[in-house]
């Protein structure tokens, strides 16, 4: 096969982008726990640490094709949604220690059901957009699209929750607000996601956002 | 933008083999398409086809139309004519071995023009649109032999565009240059394409994706795909264009 090496280091940037996935996954998995024990903190901001990793090295090997390889088509998509991709994540990473810097703040008596599906909605959509890049498979992509909207009608209702909770508890407030701010912070993991995925879209077929809404 | 060439199922054949299969094409105005695909795939035959150049060819024999402006050029065009409107640069520059002044005005000679206030005009009129006449304006009578190699190659342009041709074949023209040479050329396509229509075979890929407009795709004496090149570089629909762009094949 021509360009042996090439073709062997454009599958380094997907295997490292399949890594990545599954790092995330243990970030928001991490950032869960802390919602529901208020401990965690450390373990969660080690996955942030390797997500800044990860995207210095797929910067890095994606910068060294565009400059030695000149890339094109497929595999100019590919690269462009790696570098795409890897950014999303480092901010899911980012996001993730975030929660678990809150999470201490929380009263006990806080309903942490909604947000916990947030996060774990938001876990599942990286995974489809993942599984959707390995398999080749666009359907899979779109499912993760798809629950963007289930996350924000999450956030919506959770945010109600607390107005309400801190109007009838005004001693609730100050906790009802960290509890507001991680809510949105999921609600960002997801929309990260959802990138994500669409990047994935992109990979596989050319096919921008705006081509399908 | 109105169509300047277009290509209709057109065959050809060296005696009994057949390099070319039911080629469609359409070429518009001003526009630059360049022509890829990997060695023997039957481009530059086709390249050559449009100036009938082929037509020297022992034992070619082509079926189909090409039509310029509508114009059948095997049937309704001199061959002359159009080889005035349409005109060619080649993969190795070859000036005539004669002055620079002499190299572009021996085509409008040709063709009639004999007033040297004319002449001079044509002459500063081609080297200034080939990128050249600020270099050479002060040494038109030396050899243009003399010239560097992108300096030939420029020189070959303005000959070509000294006779007021309407479009400008291009094969390999920068094959044989170093890459500031090669960058210049790629420049002066890019200035020329706002008067003529440009067709370049090349096997730069990078070239094809910077210079032109519209990319087709060569394999086999078949044309694979024809898009936009910003389409055939970054989304192609067959998977031979692809493998070939991406270098997993050629």
């Amino acid at each position: 096969m021509l360009r042996a090496r090439f073709a062997e280091q454009m599958s380094e940037i997907h295997k490292a982008l399949v890594e990545g996935g599954q790092v995330i996954e243990s970030a928001l998995e991490s950032a869960s726990q802390s919602i529901s024990t208020g401990k965690g903190f450390k373990k969660t901001a080690k996955y942030e640490h390797k997500t800044d990793e990860m995207e210095d090295n797929i910067e890095s090997l994606c910068f060294h094709l565009l400059s030695t390889q000149q890339p094109v088509a497929g595999d100019l998509r590919l690269i462009s949604a790696a570098l795409k991709i890897i950014s999303d994540m480092e901010r899911i990473g980012d996001l993730c220690r975030d929660i678990a810097l809150l999470s201490p703040e929380f009263s006990e008596t806080m309903d942490t059901s909604k947000i916990m599906l947030m996060c774990k909605t938001a876990s599942e959509m990286v995974k489809l957009g993942i599984n959707a890049f390995v398999a080749a498979d666009t359907n899979l992509a779109f499912q993760a699209i798809e629950s963007d909207s289930y996350v924000d009608s999450l956030f919506f209702e959770l945010k109600n929750d607390l107005i309400k909770a801190a109007t009838e508890h005004p001693h609730l407030a100050a906790s009802a607000m960290d509890f507001l701010l991680a809510a949105k912070i999921a609600e960002r993991i997801a929309d990260h996601a959802c990138n994500i995925a669409q990047w994935v879209i992109y990979a596989l077929t050319g096919e921008r956002r705006g081509a399908y809404g | 933008m109105s169509s300047k060439f277009e290509v209709k199922e057109l065959n050809l054949f060296f005696g009994e083999f057949q390099a070319l299969y039911n080629i469609n094409l359409q070429f518009s105005e001003r526009e630059v398409f360049a022509l890829i695909g990997p060695s023997g795939c039957g481009k530059s035959t086709f390249l050559k086809t449009l100036n009938r150049m082929n037509d020297l060819v022992l034992n070619c024999k082509i079926t189909g139309d090409v039509l310029l402006d509508g114009k059948d050029i095997f049937s309704a065009i001199d061959v002359n004519v159009l080889r005035k409107s349409v005109g060619m640069v080649f993969q190795k520059p070859n000036p005539f071995a004669m002055s620079i002044y002499e190299n572009i005005a021996f085509g409008p000679k040709t063709h009639g023009v004999s007033k040297k206030a004319e002449l001079d005009e044509i002459v500063e009129m081609s080297l200034s649109a080939a990128a050249l006449w600020d270099e050479v304006k002060d040494r038109l009578k030396k050899s243009a032999l003399d010239l560097s190699g992108g300096q030939q190659q420029r020189l070959c342009v303005a000959r070509s565009l000294a006779v007021n041709p309407e479009v400008l074949l291009m094969d390999e023209p920068t094959s044989a240059l170093d890459p500031l040479s090669t960058l210049k050329i790629e420049e002066l396509i890019c200035n020329l394409k706002t008067k003529y229509t440009i067709i370049i075979v090349t096997h730069n890929m990078q070239q094809a994706a910077r210079v032109s407009d519209k990319t087709a795709f060569f394999l086999l004496g078949q044309l694979i795909e024809a898009d936009l090149t910003d389409k055939i570089f970054s989304s192609p629909k067959d998977k031979r264009t692809e493998d070939y762009i991406t270098g997993r094949f050629g």
